[in-house]
């Protein structure tokens, strides 16, 4: 190894890090290098100043300042006053209001889908009636689609003969 | 170690089901800590504590989603860091603004400090809080790309793979950095190096 290795692998060397192979040949350029020896005593020196540092404790009362600072954060974060009276929910239920809009349209459709199928079935249990009828008078259909308008002509006037008096 | 690994694991887990007492359990296991690092590296200590407040309010908010798998300490380090990051961005502090090793002559001009007599033994001369005072000031003049990671890992014993997740960086260059770093405290604290 020479000095230039040598300097590659100082940090490693004084941290304690290196694997035995390689500890084993810093080792021996140290104890023949006197430049390199010096300079890993004094990096060692630098490391053993740090970490004589008196680790400085948190000063007294930061629990409180923190969790002060979190009641603070938390109240930050709550919804204004117009807006909770805008939304008319307290925002424990925001969950529920994200969902309002795809449910309101699904009541709305629901009601027009079942509004037209009332009117639909109105209509076909007026036809129904209306053929039953018809069908009760021994009158054949000039279609075979019953509820066609044309068949529906035929029929009417069918009906008025029927029910007008002999 | 591990066994700090797996108590902060349980502790975070209990902090997801809403258990305050872990928050306040890991309040209490890393505060110094991340005070005393984050006071290395800004050097005030009104900035500091409210720098360290900081990083547990963000980690209180931010812990429903912390990954389990991930590192507990060396993820407080990392907000640590980066809010100490800011610091020093936001405001424009730089290096020489910092607690430097200069002082202010009689002739009223600042120059550099002179290095006392090396025939003295410092240690004589100084007392120990003198001694630290030189330390601290000598690592405040370090660029922060090389104080963070010599802080992490003399001060707060830290290895090279979690300084290395801490400052989102290979372990070769968390190796690297400490190397340098080392090596200007060297030329800044010779005196008191060779007396060690």
């Amino acid at each position: 190894m020479n000095c230039k290795e040598c300097y590659r692998y100082l940090g490693e060397y004084v941290d304690r890090t290196l694997d035995d192979c390689a500890l084993a040949e810093m080792e021996a350029h140290i104890r023949v290098c006197p430049k390199c020896a010096s300079l890993a005593a004094e990096l060692g020196g630098v490391a053993s100043l740090v970490k004589s540092l008196d680790r400085q404790a948190a000063p007294s009362g930061f629990e409180d300042r923190l969790n002060a600072q979190i009641l603070h954060r938390k109240e930050e974060a709550k919804p204004g006053l117009l807006r909770r009276l805008l939304l008319g929910v307290p925002p424990e239920v925001y969950g529920y209001r994200r969902s309002l809009g795809p449910a309101l349209a699904t009541v709305l459709l629901t009601a027009a889908v079942g509004t037209s199928l009332m009117f639909t079935n109105y209509n076909a249990s007026g036809d129904a009636a209306y053929i039953n009828a018809v069908q009760q008078q021994h009158v054949t259909f000039a279609s075979a689609n019953p509820l066609s308008d044309e068949s529906a002509l035929i029929l009417s006037d069918r009906m008025k003969e029927l029910n007008e008096p002999l | 170690m591990d066994y700090l690994v797996s108590t902060d694991a349980i502790l975070v887990l209990r902090c997801q089901e809403d258990d305050s007492q872990a928050f306040d359990e890991i309040v209490r296991q890393y505060k110094d800590g991340i005070y005393n690092y984050i006071l290395r590296m800004i050097s005030n200590r009104d900035d500091a504590e409210d720098l360290a407040v900081e990083v547990f309010v963000r980690a209180f908010a931010a812990i429903k989603s912390f990954r389990r798998d991930s590192n507990l300490r060396t993820w407080l380090y990392r907000i640590a860091t980066n809010l100490c990051i800011d610091k020093y961005r936001r405001y424009g502090i730089e290096r020489k603004k910092l607690v430097p090793l200069e002082r202010e002559y009689g002739d009223g001009e600042i120059r550099p400090m002179d290095l006392p007599d090396t025939s003295f033994d410092p240690e004589k001369l100084l007392g120990q809080k003198e001694l630290s005072d030189q330390i601290h000031r000598a690592i405040a003049k370090l660029p922060e790309k090389l104080r963070a990671p010599i802080l992490m890992y003399d001060m707060e014993d830290m290895s090279y793979g979690q300084i290395a997740e801490v400052l989102g960086c290979p372990i070769g260059t968390v190796k690297s950095r400490i190397f340098k770093a080392r090596t200007q405290l060297r030329r800044m604290l010779l005196p008191y190096v060779q007396n060690t």
